[in-house]
């Protein structure tokens, strides 16, 4: 008798280390029926195979629905690929497949750093930011009211927590061209020079979905900046450094008009 | 439509529900699970649990189902439905868990029998009499899917009928119907679970069957990938409904 947790193990240990000697002399390998020949006796290798090919196809399904863009990039069968190597860095650590991308821009950007593809886990990136704030909880934002109500001269004290379903990405790539130019219907012949600009964006949701919008340097650095915790002298300081003529209350406005912001509040004194 | 099933995981995190509460407002909802790895000799996922019992308390829904199965050991995760061996020692454990998630959820947990591809060799029990002493053990339903019955049925080769007549009547409290594929290897041949076509002749013959064993239980069409018009799949429905409506009918 085999103990649970040693067939577990064992079968694990086939799945995903393709160890299936071990397992194999525990899996019966056909059946006798009383009608004629036995139309399925395969092996326990053949067996395990059935269970192998569900592990990588079932994990690529999933990576594809929250990468559809790097796909087309790189075309099914290289993504394919990156997928099955990925899955043996990083298997999935959790019962969701919602959650499996999280590690694929760090380990794409491992891959294509150096290389002429270094655009790519940016790419990455930007996709599953717009996964995260589509997962992400509903929260109300921040409406401009709730500023009124503290006195201007507290406004340097004042810190902010960031709403979960926005998100931030920059890269020294054109990103947002390349993902708006790879959405299903875009024209497929468009030219992007990847020496075209940095871009600094804000992912965020609407009822219809997610929605980008390009950040100047310094707006980045403020949210950058008030999610780290900074409180709004702080946080102006940061931006000012990258934008001596730095508008605050219009960075603000636009943070808060995009739903960026959850609540305000000031030290306890 | 009746009712309305969806995957629980699909509204974990926080994940904004607006479509399934909006759903739920006219209709019940079946909460259908995938991910717990109720059979797996890993400890339960607490957050798992934690986002499960938290969308039972908001959804409120009619019934909450997950599987006869595992999917993860050691911390990785197939994601994947995989069977269990059907010892005394697996029946105390899945009896455990499946105690402890109602306990959690201040619910009774419906259990999804699943495809299978292979047997184990230390199995001292069936699979129908591993499912029935769960239900006994642990107060625990079972939803019912008969089209993995009838791949089992033939892949392992016994009688899906006999499948059937040894559940507890009672026990039963849905039914999932779907289509599967055959997969040829050489000139032998294993059926797998696909829910990517139309259910199937022989698997419309056991559900006619069930209808006859566990009467007044609701149906599901489980079709997830390719797929087709909604017309199809109000068809396919609509096939499972007269087939419960001719058998009540027969009755009256």
């Amino acid at each position: 008798m085999l103990p649970l947790r040693e067939l577990q193990s064992r079968f694990c240990a086939a799945l995903f280390d393709g160890h299936v000697e071990p397992m194999a002399p525990w899996i019966h390998t056909g059946h006798d029926t009383s009608s004629g020949p036995c139309t399925n006796a395969l092996s326990a290798q053949e067996r395990l195979g059935i269970y192998r090919n569900n592990l990588t196809e079932g994990f690529a399904k999933a990576l594809e629905l929250g990468f559809p863009v790097l796909q087309r990039l790189v075309g099914k069968e290289c993504f394919g690929q990156l997928a099955r190597a990925f899955q043996r860095e990083y298997p999935s650590r959790c019962g969701d497949l919602n959650r499996i991308g999280a590690d694929f821009p760090g380990f794409l950007h491992g891959r294509f750093e150096t290389s002429e593809y270094a655009y790519l886990p940016d790419v990455a990136a930007l996709e599953w930011a717009c996964q995260q704030s589509l997962l992400a909880p509903e929260i109300p934002a921040l409406e401009p009211s709730a500023l009124r109500a503290i006195p201007a001269d507290a406004y340097g004290e004042l810190r902010f927590s960031l709403n979960p379903s926005c998100r931030r990405v920059r890269s020294v790539f054109p990103v947002l061209r390349i993902w708006m130019a790879n959405q299903p219907g875009a024209a497929t012949d468009e030219h992007i020079d990847l020496g075209a600009g940095a871009d600094f964006l804000l992912a965020h949701r609407t009822p219809e979905g997610v929605e980008m919008t390009r950040l100047s340097a310094a707006e980045f650095e403020l949210l950058e900046a008030l999610e780290d915790g900074e409180n709004l002298s702080q946080a102006l300081d940061r931006c000012r450094a990258l934008d001596s003529a730095f508008d605050l209350g219009r960075a603000l406005r636009l943070l808060i008009s995009r739903g960026a912001l959850a609540t305000a509040y000031l030290p306890a004194t | 439509m009746s009712w309305f099933e969806a995957h629980s995981e699909n509204y974990f995190g926080g994940t904004p529900g607006a479509t399934l509460r909006a759903i739920r407002e006219h209709y019940p909802i079946s909460l259908h699970g995938v991910g717990l790895s109720l059979g797996s000799t890993d400890p339960l996922s607490e957050a798992h649990l934690g986002e499960l019992a938290r969308l039972v308390r908001e959804i409120e829904p009619l019934r909450v189902s997950e599987h006869l199965s595992w999917s993860s050991v050691g911390g990785r995760y197939t994601n994947d439905l995989l069977p269990l061996p059907y010892t005394d020692e697996a029946l105390r454990h899945m009896a455990a868990r499946v105690t402890a998630v109602q306990e959690l959820i201040g619910r009774q947990l419906l259990i999804e029998n699943v495809s299978s591809y292979l047997q184990f060799t230390c199995s001292q029990l069936t699979e129908w009499d591993f499912l029935a002493s769960l239900c006994r053990e642990t107060g625990c339903a079972i939803l019912l899917d008969v089209n993995n019955v009838y791949v089992n049925a033939c892949n392992h080769g016994f009688d899906p009928y006999t499948y059937l007549d040894s559940l507890p009547v009672e026990a039963v409290q849905e039914i999932h119907l779907a289509g599967h594929s055959v997969n040829r290897v050489g000139t032998r041949e294993i059926r797998i679970d696909t829910h990517d076509r139309p259910v199937c002749e022989a698997v419309w013959h056991i559900y006619s069957a069930a209808t006859r064993r566990f009467p007044g239980v609701p149906a599901l069409i489980e079709w997830d990938a390719d797929i087709p018009s909604l017309d199809v799949l109000l068809a396919e429905a609509r096939k499972a409904d007269s087939i419960a409506e001719d058998l009540h009918a027969a009755a009256a």
